[in-house]
């Protein structure tokens, strides 16, 4: 009767889904052994909330209809609008799974006490880290030479341009400061940091000599090395960490959680999963998330602070 | 192709408004041009200000992103192909594309280093680009940077080729217009002049009939004028000469072509003439009439040669005579009226036919009868000149007239005369157009209360149709024989026989048909007496076949009892006989026997004489059938110490045709009676020879008492024992009858030969064989195998289970007495052919053993019902049944009976048969 019942929801109308889901329960809890048949719901932090729901909404349809015998009859998707918003949903209970980045995925985790479950290889990528550059002919050898300097991260969000950099200079003991424009001087013994809010501002900065250096995702560095008005030179070079994962809630019903991993985790081993896949941002796979992976990630728990402090 | 002056007028103008055309584009497209281009030109400079305000403070700061969004904002209003932002030397920062192919190089494009140099604002134009450039400064004065916009020319240039499409769309129709009007324009300038040409060069030629168009009001049409007036006058001097010369010439031509057709008329008509002349004579020379002409005086003055052939007079005897000289007296005498009626014609000039008459012939005897035709001849003045005509020998045709005169003459006589009625009638209508007395006799009718009728008045309804379809044949068949009921006058049937014919003409068209008529009453009535006699004797027949069915079925059964319980008795393990019992059983046993032999020699006898005995002819070894015999007649033979003597004297492949069971019944009766009627320690011989007649005697001798000869004649006869019926040999009398039959039947003759005290012989012939037809293989002797009740059947693991339905009370406990003996085998029992069915598919036995003549179902009609049935089918069934006729069993075997075991059993054979079967199945 379950699968029946799925059946005819896939055709609805969404608008439609609240009011038959509604009668659907009654009907089901009258006529059999209540299966406490749900919504499952997933979500993301995101400034652009139509353009992901668009991009999330057939995974988690799919996903939920995979998930029919483990009494997930719907799916729904919430955009939060940071960090604080995600955790507070996940605390709730009102997101049930939450894909991002792995360093934000860390914050949502201390601050609802959600947990990490599976790593998804977005647009085929496991992995990424970052790189501080500076010009090659700057004097700045070393990370302590960027003290009273200034570096351009890429923006507040960006786990490579801002989170993954910013963490593990304070993790090496850097202290940041964030200045307003490039010429002002940051506090004595301090790395005065700024936004550039774009990867090739960043490039040009550290070219123009407008910032002494600058982080973002290696690959990106690379593409704008390659023009760079001055040969630039890469600084350090920060671990691997997960390029995206799977997180649920923390009291996310544990057999629900096992049949979730299952799904995912089998997905790209059939026609109708890899299809499933493909059309969410050209996913390659879901896996279990590396242990030392996840210890690049992890490390940074303490310093958290940097990315949660308004 | 000559280009005329109006094709020059037309091409002079057409290049004309091309080149009005072409210069009138081509001016349009240039403004156009300079327009567009100074438009742009004022945008280009707008544009580039606006943005190199909007900038300023993005490029002092650096901002690549928000530079890269102003400039890719701009790109998407459309209208422009390039914008790049450069730093202040020139070096790419964006073109509103995310990490640019040319970042932080300075493009290699001499406008860049035009505006450089410039220092404020550039501007250039080159084959790919319109350039133009500005600079970005500080307040004082300080470039930061520049703004370049650019636009292909390709847009402008896409730009003119549509404007310069859309003027062609306009022009060349225009062009081609005035084309067309410049070619009707030259056409219609030039043709008066052009037939003004063509009208010279006539004249020249000499025509001076042809006159130029002159209606045209201008120097053309003035030309025409003079030129018209000009051949006028010459071709008015020139007529009146050579119109007269013509006219001659043309006459003499018509004379000389006149006078040739008369000469060829001329000749035409003389041969015409001479073919006519030629013809008549042949006419005259080939047919067998003559011909003859008489002047005004009506004497003969021509008579054609065939004249004298035909009738011996010499023509020049006849010559000058008239036809009442020509005439024989006796004949003129003879019909006196109808030659008074011929003078008057010939008096009275009119034309005559076929007048007959007889003359004498020169020589020899008789007369000749002759026949004229005449016309009479008038000259140009209408006066009369005489006769001319034909004649023909008319003596042969006279006769053969007189001849069929006579020939009817006696027809009619016998026609009256006859005792067969007669009518003749009208092929079409069906009318009666002669009858005679004999027919109106017959009918009792008058003749005149038939003629005038159709034959389908006399007859009744049922008959009538037999009429019309009879009648329906006179014109296409010429005899028809057919019987018909008639229906006389006072309403009683009359049987009658037609023979019908139809007469025709040469043509072969049916104009009369007859009949004769006979009265067949006599004949019907014969035949219905016989028929009714051949009724009352199948009818006898077929009582006494049923009789005789009956008596054998009635008398069978009662044995059957007799004889199978005397054997029951003989063939009892368990009931061992005292020597006297085992004779009283022997006893009832062959006095069962005896009785069972009467009945089927007494039903054989029957059937001979009725005629239903067939023998099967076929091709035998004399000397097989001897050997086939005497082991029947040992036994017989040697309890009375007989010796038995074969002699085969023929050569043994010499062959007999003869049906072989009949003929062994024929030796055994004879070789039996020789034993039967012999002394003990007697001799029996059994011999065969060829005789001459194609034939082989075989003859039994016996050393016997003989037969008297005062009953020999009546050895033959049915039931005659001569004599021996109080004695102790055993006989129905009926043997010897029915051997002589049988022996007659195969074509052969029986005789004997006796003395009383000496012995007998008796004697067959046997038609000899001939061909190659295969000898029938001689039948195995039966061998008797020991046998006793008590022997299992088939398999004797198996228990059998048999299925007997019988209604009689007797025969249903012999039956199952016997089968109560045979170990491995049950017996149901049921007296109902349904009840029978009802077990069958019950209990489904082994076997059934089915009685034909039962209450209700018989025994036929269970078998169908048995095999019609998918869980019966197989079921063997054999019929127990005292309906032993042989059509009785031939029906039962068709029926498929798997075997057929008349009454009385023998019950050694019964239980073989169940053996064979259950083996079998």
């Amino acid at each position: 009767m379950i699968a029946l019942h799925h059946s005819l929801w896939r055709i609805l109308p969404t608008k439609r889904r609240a009011v038959v889901s509604l009668s659907s329960a009654v009907v089901t809890l009258a006529l059999a052994v209540p299966s406490f048949a749900k919504t499952m719901t997933i979500g993301t932090i995101s400034t652009s909330p139509v353009e992901e729901t668009r991009v999330f909404q057939p995974f988690a349809d799919d996903l939920a209809g995979r998930l029919a015998e483990d009494g997930i009859d719907d799916a729904k998707v919430v955009i939060a609008t940071d960090i604080q918003h995600m955790a507070a949903l996940l605390k709730s209970g009102a997101v049930d799974l939450y894909i991002d980045s792995s360093v934000t995925a860390l914050a949502v985790n201390a601050l609802s006490g959600s947990q990490y479950m599976l790593r998804r290889w977005k647009k085929g990528r496991s992995q990424y880290r970052s790189v501080i550059f500076v010009r090659d002919d700057s004097d700045i050898k070393t990370l302590d030479d960027l003290k009273n300097k200034v570096i351009a991260f890429e923006e507040p969000f960006s786990t490579s341009g801002f989170m993954l950099p910013a963490m593990t200079l304070k993790r090496e003991g850097m202290k940041l400061a964030a200045v307003q424009a490039v010429h002002v001087r940051p506090p004595a013994g301090t790395i005065g940091s700024i936004m550039a809010f774009d990867n090739e501002t960043q490039s040009s900065w550290v070219e123009r000599g407008r910032v002494q250096a600058a982080a973002m995702a290696e690959e990106d560095f690379h593409t704008f090395a390659k023009t760079a008005l001055n040969p630039l030179r890469v600084l350090y070079t920060t671990p691997y960490v997960p390029y995206h994962v799977v997180i649920h809630r923390p009291d996310l019903d544990h057999k629900l959680v096992q049949g979730i991993k299952k799904v995912l985790k089998s997905a790209h081993e059939t026609q109708s999963g890899q299809s499933m896949l493909k059309n969410f941002e050209r996913t390659a796979k879901f896996d279990d998330i590396p242990e030392q992976l996840l210890g690049h990630v992890t490390v940074l728990t303490p310093f958290l602070s940097l990315i949660l402090s308004p | 192709m000559k280009f005329g002056l109006g094709h020059k007028i037309a091409a002079l103008m057409s290049a004309l408004i091309f080149l009005i055309g072409a210069g009138l584009s081509s001016v349009l497209i240039y403004q156009e041009r300079v327009a567009i281009h100074d438009l742009r030109m004022d945008a280009s400079h707008e544009l580039t200000q606006r943005t190199a305000t909007h900038i300023e403070n993005d490029l002092y700061n650096l901002d690549i992103r928000k530079l890269r969004s102003t400039v890719a904002t701009i790109m998407q209003g459309g209208g422009i192909d390039l914008i790049w932002v450069l730093d202040e030397h020139g070096r790419l920062l964006t073109d509103g594309h995310p990490a640019p192919r040319l970042r932080n190089q300075k493009p290699s494009v001499p406008f860049v280093d035009q505006l450089l140099g410039s220092g404020g604002t550039a501007e250039l134009m080159d084959p790919s680009y319109h350039w133009v450039g500005q600079s970005v400064a500080l307040g004082d004065g300080t470039v930061i940077g520049y703004v370049v916009v650019a636009y292909t020319q390709s847009h402008l240039d896409e730009h003119l080729r549509t404007s310069l499409i859309n003027q062609l769309i306009v022009l060349v129709p225009a062009l081609l217009f005035g084309v067309i009007a410049a070619f009707f324009l030259g056409r219609r300038i030039a043709e008066p002049l052009v037939a003004v040409s063509a009208a010279a060069e006539q004249i020249g030629d000499g025509n001076w009939d042809v006159v130029i168009n002159d209606d045209s009001q201008d120097e053309v049409g003035d030309l025409a004028r003079s030129i018209n007036a000009m051949t006028k006058n010459l071709s008015q001097i020139a007529v009146s000469r050579d119109k007269l010369g013509e006219i001659v010439q043309r006459r003499t031509i018509e004379l000389q072509r006149h006078r040739d057709h008369l000469e060829e008329l001329v000749e035409e008509r003389t041969r015409e003439l001479t073919k006519s002349e030629e013809r008549f004579r042949g006419f005259a020379e080939s047919t067998s009439d003559w011909f003859w002409e008489m002047d005004e005086n009506l004497c003969i003055s021509y008579l054609s040669d065939r004249f004298e052939d035909v009738t011996g007079r010499p023509i020049g005897a006849v010559l000058g005579k008239t036809r009442r000289e020509l005439a024989a007296p006796e004949a003129m005498q003879a019909e006196p009226e109808k030659w008074n009626e011929h003078f008057r014609d010939l008096e009275g000039h009119r034309p005559f036919r076929n007048f007959e008459y007889d003359i004498l012939p020169d020589i020899g005897e008789g007369l000749i009868s002759i026949s004229i035709s005449g016309v009479p001849i008038f000259d140009g003045n209408g006066i009369f000149r005489g006769y001319r005509g034909s004649g023909e020998d008319v003596t042969e045709r006279k006769a053969i007239a007189e001849e069929l005169r006579q020939n009817e003459e006696k027809f009619r006589s016998i026609i009256q005369t006859t005792t067969e009625g007669y009518w003749l009638i009208d092929p079409q209508t069906h009318e009666m157009l002669e009858v005679n007395p004999a027919l109106c006799r017959m009918l009792g009718y008058d003749e005149g209360e038939i003629l005038g009728r159709t034959p389908l008045h006399f007859v009744d309804a049922e008959n009538a149709e037999v009429f019309k379809l009879q009648m329906a044949k006179i014109n296409v068949t010429d005899h028809r024989s057919y019987d018909i009921v008639l229906t006389k006058k006072d309403g009683n049937k009359v049987p009658t026989h037609f023979e019908a014919s139809t007469i025709r003409d040469a043509n072969g068209k049916s104009h009369a048909a007859f009949a004769f008529i006979m009265d067949i009453s006599e004949r019907v009535q014969t035949q219905n007496e016989l028929q009714q006699a051949k009724e009352e004797a199948d009818r006898a027949n077929q009582a006494k076949s049923e009789f005789l069915s009956s008596m054998s079925h009635e008398l069978r059964t009662p044995l059957n009892g007799i004889l199978g319980f005397a054997q029951l008795l003989e063939y009892d393990p368990s009931i061992p006989l005292y020597a006297s019992q085992k004779d009283k059983t022997d006893q009832i046993i062959k006095s069962g026997n005896h009785l069972l032999e009467l009945i089927d020699q007494v039903l054989e006898l029957a059937k001979i004489e009725a005629g239903k005995i067939s023998v099967s002819l076929e091709n035998l070894s004399i000397c097989d059938v001897f050997d086939e015999c005497v082991p029947l007649i040992e036994g017989m033979s040697e309890k009375r110490n007989i010796t038995l003597v074969t002699e085969c004297s023929t050569h043994p492949n010499i062959m007999v045709r003869a049906d072989q069971t009949r003929l062994k019944q024929v030796m055994l009766n004879l070789m039996s009676n020789a034993v039967k009627y012999n002394h003990d320690a007697g001799s029996i011989s059994l011999s065969s020879k060829i005789t001459g007649d194609d034939k082989i005697r075989v003859a039994i001798t016996d050393t016997g008492l003989g037969i008297p000869e005062d009953v020999q004649d009546k050895l033959f006869l049915p039931f005659e024992r001569l004599g021996r019926e109080a004695s102790d040999i055993e006989g129905t009398g009926i043997g010897l009858t029915i051997t002589r039959e049988l022996v007659h039947l195969m074509g052969g003759e029986i005789g004997f030969e006796s003395e009383v005290g000496k012995g007998s012989t008796f004697w067959i012939t046997v038609p000899l064989a001939h061909g190659t037809e295969a000898p029938a293989s001689p039948r195995s002797p039966v061998v008797e195998n020991a046998f006793t009740l008590n022997t299992p059947l088939g398999n004797e693991a198996k228990n059998y289970v048999a299925l007997y339905v019988e209604d009689n009370p007797a025969n249903l406990g012999l039956m199952e007495q016997i089968f109560d003996m045979v170990p491995n085998l049950t017996l149901l029992s049921t007296h109902t052919a349904e009840l029978g069915i009802e077990i069958a598919r019950t209990q489904r036995p082994d076997i059934i053993l089915m009685d034909i003549n039962l209450p209700g179902m018989n025994g036929v009609e269970a078998l169908g019902q048995l095999k019609a049935d998918s869980s019966t089918r197989d079921i063997p069934v054999l019929a127990v049944t005292a309906a032993a006729m042989p059509h009785q069993i031939e029906q039962g075997m068709d029926k498929g009976f798997l075997a057929y075991v008349t009454k009385p059993i023998q019950v050694e054979n019964l239980l073989n048969t169940v053996r064979e079967i259950l083996k079998l199945s």
